[in-house]
């Protein structure tokens, strides 16, 4: 067994960068500021130094055209991470995105492979306001030809992150701000984490809550709490939203009769629609015994005002408080 | 859609309520939040509001009458939505065949949602049920129509039908049962600062499973016998003094029931689904209360113990359970149990069998008691052991047998002693 | 700016002929303009085909431009690349790809070289370096300066060129891969064949310069504009483009001045333009003066080129055939290339 070490979400995927670029010629780094600079979440930090300028690019402030040569490369044979400074600006690429890399396999009848990995520091609670704060995944969920993660955890995040690199196909990397700081034990060398596989990080008796990113960290706080309160929760890391492993969500709610959906998203037509219709189109429906209830991001951009901005996306306390609902018949 | 106004269940025991008033009537308009009616349940008189704005239609006529918790008392309908709706659907169309507008109509003496069904299997799927609950109607073959619900909006949850499912419920089933005594739901009888919470330890979740599952499986009857100690102190304050320690009345008690069992050997088993266990030795739990609850380590081989053997491993154990170092051996398994409460002053009480023991025994505390022996009353130090016989295992002239001999072996105790 | 890519005629032979009569031999050029000829009879007989109802969709036709695509692909290797356009069926055939897998493509078989998942607009030949035409204006730059940067890590020497309409030089794609490609000094040759319509919109009502070759002047890299219709002065406007990119110079940018004959789609109705000025552009046809040229200096004779004519005539039949004869697809197999198939362990 590899070591193991207490090490920071960041320090993870940084971590996992370093052994890829240590490992194969042909990946290299791409993005704005993450050169000498770090990166804007210190994410890349001193790759540069050790990797130098050819493998670690700071490129200019060109989106779209970031995203296209990232896709270009990655047919040509080289291995490219791009890094957004924040999801928002995802929007400037999705083009690339959406129209070039996830379809470019399939409008050539499988003739290329697209295997571009691309980072996007994503989510609210830093005071950055409407557009930089956003958790767009579910946009990327609907494209087929993407993979998208959202990794919850500094183990996730550095395994998921090799796994995207030998992914032959384009990968999308949710990594949520708030969690670049939080620590935890992560294996030296190499590792992956498989993507299409999501996680119960808690088994349960009484619901199911299915998370992700930074939901299940508090997803998880709450349960500790319900538990106190005489309620069983399982939670489930969902770690990739697309293909989406409904087998493991499923499962769980036939043994819990009540299904709970924590997501960061913009609450209508975000993940948990897809993860309650699954459930509802599946063999769960007959084992629900009260409604599915979803706690999602609220039908508004992400404000500015610290209780506003805590109010637009579920925090732990609504996540005790639907879960005692649930869980006590009173939905 | 219209909407049902139910009668709501706002207690946990809540079954049944009446209505003493209606504040609206049909056909007028009301809006939600609105207080339709006052409704009495046992403990209390409570304003119902208006689930939803719009024309009350379908109000039940029944006043001061028992109704069923989540029972439709009437409907409403949103602005637009016209009642020729309703009565455009099949059910309405055969209690009433001329309507024009259902505000003409009497109000149907079971109120059913405005959807059609002309089956029982549209009917099943009118009733509102959970998902889980119409699975578990099925498989149990339970009519979703004699089920009142006690979910939400009257909601036929699983474990309205766990309560009438004849048997094999999946294990969950049984889970789902328990709910009601959730903490939240009993919390929630109490004022929020009204007490403290002291969480359940593992030893503390063990007791109550295998408490809950005695009372809950095991068919049990009370027995109690009166037995003079007079001679047995004699004779233990007459025992030679020697290093060890002296046997307590606790030991001879353990040692008496010891010898009674093996002398009723068929009392000495446990219950299977299929067969008597009887065993071979007599195994006696000894019930050690500890700080935050009890266990009942075993005197194995009891019946071929000498008293003082039984004292010394009753020391053992009762200081092990006490240090929490019993190990599974110690305490899996028995026959039968002493329970002895004497020295709290416990007169007598009955305890609950602890499976798979098909006996217990409670000991009171010994007293001075009044005898009356041959026309004389007379003074004698007296104890009362109550016997619980699992009465699958032991019939009750086995039992009083095994009692008798019991006491016997308790009033004259040189046999104790015997080797 | 157009004497960037013009050379002068060489004093000491005093040869005054074209460049490409100069620098090809005979045979290359007779290839060249069999490739031209199969150019204008693949469109016209797909048009035909579409007419019929035998085809799919919709298309965008070149016909009138065959020059610029003969011209930017005569001097690249077959292992050099090129990313091309929603008209870009020019391109791949002179980039070397078989018309018979282009008419099964078009006609949605499994045999084409998409397997009948792309159709006209995504028609490629990776193989053979087309990295496809695009559907999105502008789709295809990034990924050429992408494409041209693992070549400059991979393969040095190998170029990429990257074809866009005129249409395309007012995206942001266009102006941010310019910029990315000349800061890196990629292997990259933008080629610009500037129809003059961005569907029905004038270039002069869109474009805020009359050149769009001038756009290259903010992206320090050298530019040319050359007579797209003129097959000769295209191949000779590439090689300096060429050079540089092969030797680490960086990136070029070309502008084809051209017009195309057809509307922007099949259900364009040419309401933008005159049939005065479609007319006028006929008489420039680039085939035409190709063959006027190899006439007059000697490299094929009217008997040649009616030869190679009836080849292409015989080829494209052929082709029709075979696409005709080919499977469909399987329904079963809708969700294929979605995903790179991956062995499941």
């Amino acid at each position: 067994m590899n070591d193991v070490s207490e090490i920071s979400y960041a320090e993870a995927i940084k971590d996992a960068m370093a052994i890829a670029l240590q490992a194969d010629e042909r990946v290299f780094l791409m993005g704005e500021d993450i050169g000498v600079y770090g990166g804007a979440f210190q994410v890349t930090g001193d790759l540069v130094h050790r990797f130098g300028e050819d493998r670690v690019i700071d490129m200019p402030i060109s989106e779209l055209a970031g995203a296209g040569v990232a896709v270009g490369a990655a047919v040509n044979g080289l291995r490219p991470i791009l890094e957004f400074q924040f999801s928002d600006f995802a929007a400037l690429a999705m083009e690339q995105i959406a129209n070039q890399a996830a379809k470019m396999r399939y409008m050539l009848g499988g003739e290329v492979s697209v295997p571009v990995v691309m980072r996007f520091p994503s989510g609210s609670g830093t005071g950055a306001a409407a557009q930089h704060s956003q958790s767009l995944e579910a946009w990327f969920g609907h494209v087929p030809g993407l993979k998208v993660v959202q990794p919850s955890t500094p183990y996730d995040a550095k395994g998921l992150l090799l796994a995207a690199l030998e992914d032959p196909d384009p990968v999308m990397i949710f990594e949520h701000k708030l969690l670049y700081k939080v620590k935890g034990e992560v294996p030296e060398g190499h590792y992956t984490v498989p993507i299409g596989k999501a996680a119960v990080v808690l088994e349960g008796r009484d619901l199911t809550i299915v998370a992700s990113s930074i939901m299940v960290p508090r997803a998880l706080d709450a349960a500790g709490e319900l538990a106190r309160q005489g309620v069983s929760a399982e939670v489930i890391d969902l770690r990739t939203i697309r293909p989406l492993d409904r087998e493991t969500i499923v499962k769980s709610v036939c043994k819990t009769h009540r299904l709970l959906c924590v997501y960061e998203g913009v609450k209508t037509l975000g993940i948990g629609a897809e993860v309650s219709a699954s459930v509802v189109e599946s063999e769960a429906f007959d084992f629900l015994d009260a409604p599915i209830v979803r706690l999602g991001g609220a039908e508004s951009p992400i404000p500015y005002n610290p209780e506003l901005e805590k109010a637009a996306v579920p925090q732990k306390e609504n996540i005790i408080d639907a879960a005692l609902a649930l869980a006590s018949g009173v939905r | 859609m219209p909407f049902e106004v139910i009668l709501p269940k706002v207690d946990m025991d809540m079954t049944h309520a009446r209505i003493a008033q209606w504040y609206f009537t049909e056909g007028q308009r009301v809006s939600k939040g609105d207080v339709l009616f006052d409704m009495e349940t046992d403990k209390s008189m409570m304003d119902v509001e208006a689930p939803a704005t719009g024309t009350l239609a379908h109000v039940s006529e029944v006043v001061d009458a028992e109704i069923s918790v989540g029972e439709v008392v009437a409907w409403i309908y949103a602005e637009g939505e016209t009642v020729a709706e309703i009565t455009a659907n099949p059910q309405t169309a055969t209690t009433a065949t001329t309507a024009t507008t259902a505000h003409d109509q009497p109000v149907p003496t079971e109120l059913s949602p405005p959807v059609a069904h002309e089956s029982t299997d549209t009917a099943q799927q009118s009733v509102r049920a959970s998902p889980f609950a119409r699975k578990l109607a099925r498989d149990n073959a339970i009519d979703l129509k004699n089920v009142s619900g006690s979910g939400p909006m009257g909601r036929i949850v699983a474990t309205d039908i766990i309560v009438r499912a004849p048997s094999q419920q999946p294990t969950r089933a049984i889970e789902a049962l328990q709910h009601p005594t959730s903490d939240a739901s009993v919390e929630n009888l109490f004022a929020e600062d009204a007490f403290s919470r002291l969480p359940h330890n593992a030893m503390r979740r063990a007791i109550a499973t295998r408490v809950s599952l005695a009372c809950s499986t095991v068919p049990a009857y009370h027995l109690s016998v009166d037995c003079e100690i007079d001679a047995l102190l004699a004779l233990r304050k007459d025992l030679p003094v020697t290093d060890r320690k002296k046997p307590s009345i606790n030991d001879c008690i353990v040692k008496a029931l010891a010898l009674a069992l093996h002398d009723n050997p068929q009392a000495n088993a446990s219950w299977t689904d299929t067969a008597m266990l009887v065993h071979k030795t007599v195994d006696i739990g000894v019930a050690v209360a500890l700080d935050d609850g009890l266990i009942t380590p075993l005197i194995r081989s009891a019946q071929s113990l000498s008293l003082h053997d039984i004292s010394t491993e009753i020391q053992r154990l009762a200081d092990k359970a006490r240090r929490n170092a019993l190990t599974p051996d110690e305490y899996r398994g028995g026959t039968t149990t002493v329970s002895n409460l004497g020295m709290f002053g416990a007169d007598r009480f009955t305890s609950i069998i602890n499976p798979p023991h098909s006996s217990i025994v409670s000991i009171g505390a010994a007293s001075e008691r009044a005898v009356v022996r041959e026309g004389i009353i007379e003074i004698a130090t007296v104890l009362t052991a109550t016997f619980a016989f699992d009465h699958r295992v032991i019939d009750g002239a086995l039992g009083a047998q095994l009692a008798s001999c019991f006491r016997q072996c308790i009033e004259n105790p040189q046999a104790l002693i015997d080797p | 700016m157009t004497g960037y890519f013009k050379q002068q005629a060489s004093p000491e032979n005093l040869d005054d002929r074209p460049f490409a009569i100069r620098h090809y031999s005979a045979d290359r050029l007779k290839d060249a303009l069999y490739r031209m000829h199969l150019i204008r009879r693949f469109e016209e007989s797909a048009e035909d085909c579409y007419m019929r109802g035998l085809i799919h969709g919709t298309m965008h036709l070149s016909i009138g431009q065959e020059a610029s695509a003969m011209g930017a692909c005569m001097s690249l290797t077959p292992d050099d690349q090129i990313t091309s356009t929603h008209r870009g069926h020019g391109h791949c055939i002179a980039k070397g790809a078989d018309v018979a897998r282009m008419f099964a493509e078009f006609f949605g078989r499994q045999t084409g070289y998409c397997k009948g998942r792309g159709g006209s607009m995504h028609i490629a030949d990776v193989a053979g370096g087309n990295l496809g035409a695009n559907g999105i204006v502008a789709g295809g730059i990034p990924i050429a300066v992408g494409a041209a940067m693992a070549n400059k890590r991979l393969h040095p020497g190998r170029v990429v060129v990257s074809f866009f309409g005129d249409g395309a030089n007012n995206e942001g794609a266009f102006h941010e891969s310019l910029n990315m490609a000349s800061v890196w000094k990629l292997p990259v040759i933008f080629v610009c064949e500037n129809n003059g319509y961005g569907m029905s919109t004038s270039t002069a009502r869109s474009t805020a310069v009359e050149h769009i070759a001038t756009r290259a002047g903010g992206y320090n890299m050298p530019a040319g504009i050359v007579d797209g219709n003129n097959f000769s002065d295209v191949t000779e406007a590439m090689q300096p483009a060429l050079r540089r990119a092969r030797t680490g110079g960086g990136p070029s940018l070309l502008e084809c001045k051209t017009y195309r004959w057809r509307g922007h789609s099949k259900s364009d109705r040419n309401l933008y333009r005159t049939k005065e000025e479609i007319q006028q552009w006929q008489r420039k046809d680039p085939i035409a003066r190709f063959e006027s040229s190899l006439l007059e200096y000697g490299i094929a004779t009217q008997h040649q080129i009616q030869q190679t004519a009836d080849r292409v005539e015989g080829d494209i039949e052929r082709a029709i055939d075979y696409a005709k004869e080919s499977p469909q697809p399987s329904v079963k197999d809708l969700l294929k290339y979605v995903y790179t198939e991956q062995q499941t362990p």
